[in-house]
């Protein structure tokens, strides 16, 4: 029923557009910087972190502040739609029991809220890399857009899975944002890959992360950096083992949700 | 239907926290399963109104939500056919910080409408709903009246095939109650089929032609309604 649920909640696409796109604007209406408070403050992060990181790293800025831009700019999005995802059954008991929304569209209307945030967040990376005189190439953008639909893919099965979790028991919640934290620092967002010294600090380990094949297969187009064959193949195993594994829970589940929350 | 429920027993504080440590260490304690409802075996069919009555607790809001096709049984089978609108809460899907023109979409969506039912009727309900100009601000200037009417005017809307309430839902002030009231029973009427779970004899006289009566999650009254039906738990 998961792959049957997923169909009908993209074919409920006026939805969850539209509720996305309303909370986003509705959000701008009552700031201050309007549009640009959703990127003022990642621009801020970028620069002022990109200069001091770049330091202690003792990388030139036009090396390292472009890669943290990125970095960041991804992070943000993935760990957003992440942590969205674990209250997103709990926070619409409402809507679940009086609507008709299949189930995985609640993350896809998180998903999408949070890619319009990311849009957004481009333009600070369109700045970044003006700024510093990189142009990527249109293989490089279109690679990276790629690695962007292919997160996007996988963001439903895990806020699904999340989601599910976060409805049966309610400390998922603590535990998945101490995960985030240990992400971000873990992954390399704000140190680079390197191969000796601190930045080979992992080792073999680093493929053990998830997110740091993702970011591999997304940043390094734009960075004009090669993507090894071995990041791919984690990607797709990854895609793949997530669907089927949220597809066995979901379908055990997915009739009780509503009667957890 | 079962379901499992956190139960605990303790009153004093002493007891609490070593039970609280006790259930930590024999977990079997903390999860019981309850039946919500037990035994139901019911067809409901087109041109039924039904009145699901019985004390609070009794499982009238469970069987609605199993109705409605949100709630799954945990023994035996459900079969829905038809268009089935859950109508519980006039202003699910409001977003306090849109417009309530925004929010007309918003809630139309949710009940199912198509974009271009909504825009075919987006006039029909600003004038229903009497907002004129307000309808372009922000709904948290709304006073909860000119919700409750902007609500009533979009749910009213839509033709409604299977139509599940929980309680009847008071309208905002008498003005506007003489013009909402018979457009609701319109609405009511226009429907294929009604579930409505009530406390009110005056409704289920003039909505309604069969009565349910639940207890304790069971069925324990089936009957239709004549001239002469009163109200008993």
């Amino acid at each position: 029923m998961f792959f049957r649920h997923i169909y009908t909640a993209i074919r409920q696409y006026h939805y969850w557009i539209l509720v996305s796109l309303l909370n986003i604007v509705s959000r701008y209406r009552q700031s201050f910087l309007g549009p640009l408070w959703i990127s003022a403050s990642i621009g801020i992060f970028i620069f002022t972190l990109g200069e001091l990181y770049g330091r202690i790293w003792n990388l030139p800025s036009s090396d390292f502040v472009p890669y943290l831009a990125v970095g960041y700019i991804l992070w943000h999005f993935m760990s957003g739609a992440i942590s969205l995802g674990v209250t997103m059954f709990t926070s619409n008991k409402y809507y679940i029991l009086q609507s008709k929304m299949a189930l995985p569209a609640y993350s896809m209307k998180l998903i999408f809220e949070v890619f319009i945030i990311f849009l957004h967040n481009l333009v600070i990376l369109v700045i970044v890399f003006a700024w510093y005189d990189i142009f990527p190439g249109i293989a490089g953008i279109f690679q990276f857009l790629i690695g962007v639909a292919i997160i996007s893919v996988n963001m439903v099965w895990v806020m699904v899975l999340l989601g599910i979790l976060g409805a049966a028991y309610r400390d998922v919640v603590e535990l998945v944002s101490v995960f985030l934290r240990i992400g971000f620092l873990a992954t390399p967002v704000i140190w680079k890959v390197g191969n000796e010294g601190r930045a080979a600090a992992l080792g073999n380990y680093l493929l053990f992360n998830p997110f740091y094949h993702f970011f591999e297969i997304t940043r390094n187009p734009l960075l004009g950096m090669p993507i090894h064959a071995i990041n791919w193949y984690f990607v797709i195993g990854i895609t793949i083992a997530g669907y089927m594994i949220t597809w066995l829970i979901y379908d055990t589940t997915y009739k009780r949700i509503a009667t957890w929350i | 239907m079962r379901v499992p429920v956190n139960v605990s027993t303790n009153r004093s504080i002493k007891t609490d926290i070593l039970s609280l440590i006790k259930q930590f260490y024999m977990p079997k304690n903390i999860w019981k399963s309850v039946n919500l409802l037990t035994d139901i075996n019911l067809s409901i069919n087109e041109g039924d109104r039904v009145a699901l009555v019985g004390p609070n607790g009794a499982g009238k809001t469970t069987l609605l939500y199993l109705l409605g096709g949100n709630y799954f049984p945990t023994t035996g089978k459900a079969f829905r056919r038809g268009n089935i609108q859950p109508i519980y809460d006039l202003r699910v899907g409001f977003n306090e910080a849109s417009t309530g023109m925004e929010n007309i979409f918003l809630r139309g969506l949710l009940m199912g409408m198509s974009l271009d039912e909504i825009i075919r009727n987006k006039d029909a309900i600003v004038d229903f709903s009497e907002l004129g100009e307000h309808i372009y601000k922000p709904l948290y200037t709304y006073s909860s009246g000119m919700k409750m009417r902007l609500a009533f005017a979009i749910t009213t809307c839509i033709t409604p095939d299977v139509l599940l309430m929980d309680e009847w839902f008071s309208v905002g002030d008498k003005n506007f109650q003489a013009k909402a009231g018979q457009k609701m029973l319109d609405f009511v009427q226009d429907a294929r089929g009604l579930v409505i779970a009530t406390h009110s004899e005056w409704l289920i006289k003039k909505l309604c032609n069969r009565v349910i009566n639940i207890r304790d999650g069971q069925i324990v009254g089936d009957k239709t309604v004549t001239e002469d039906y009163t109200l008993e738990i």
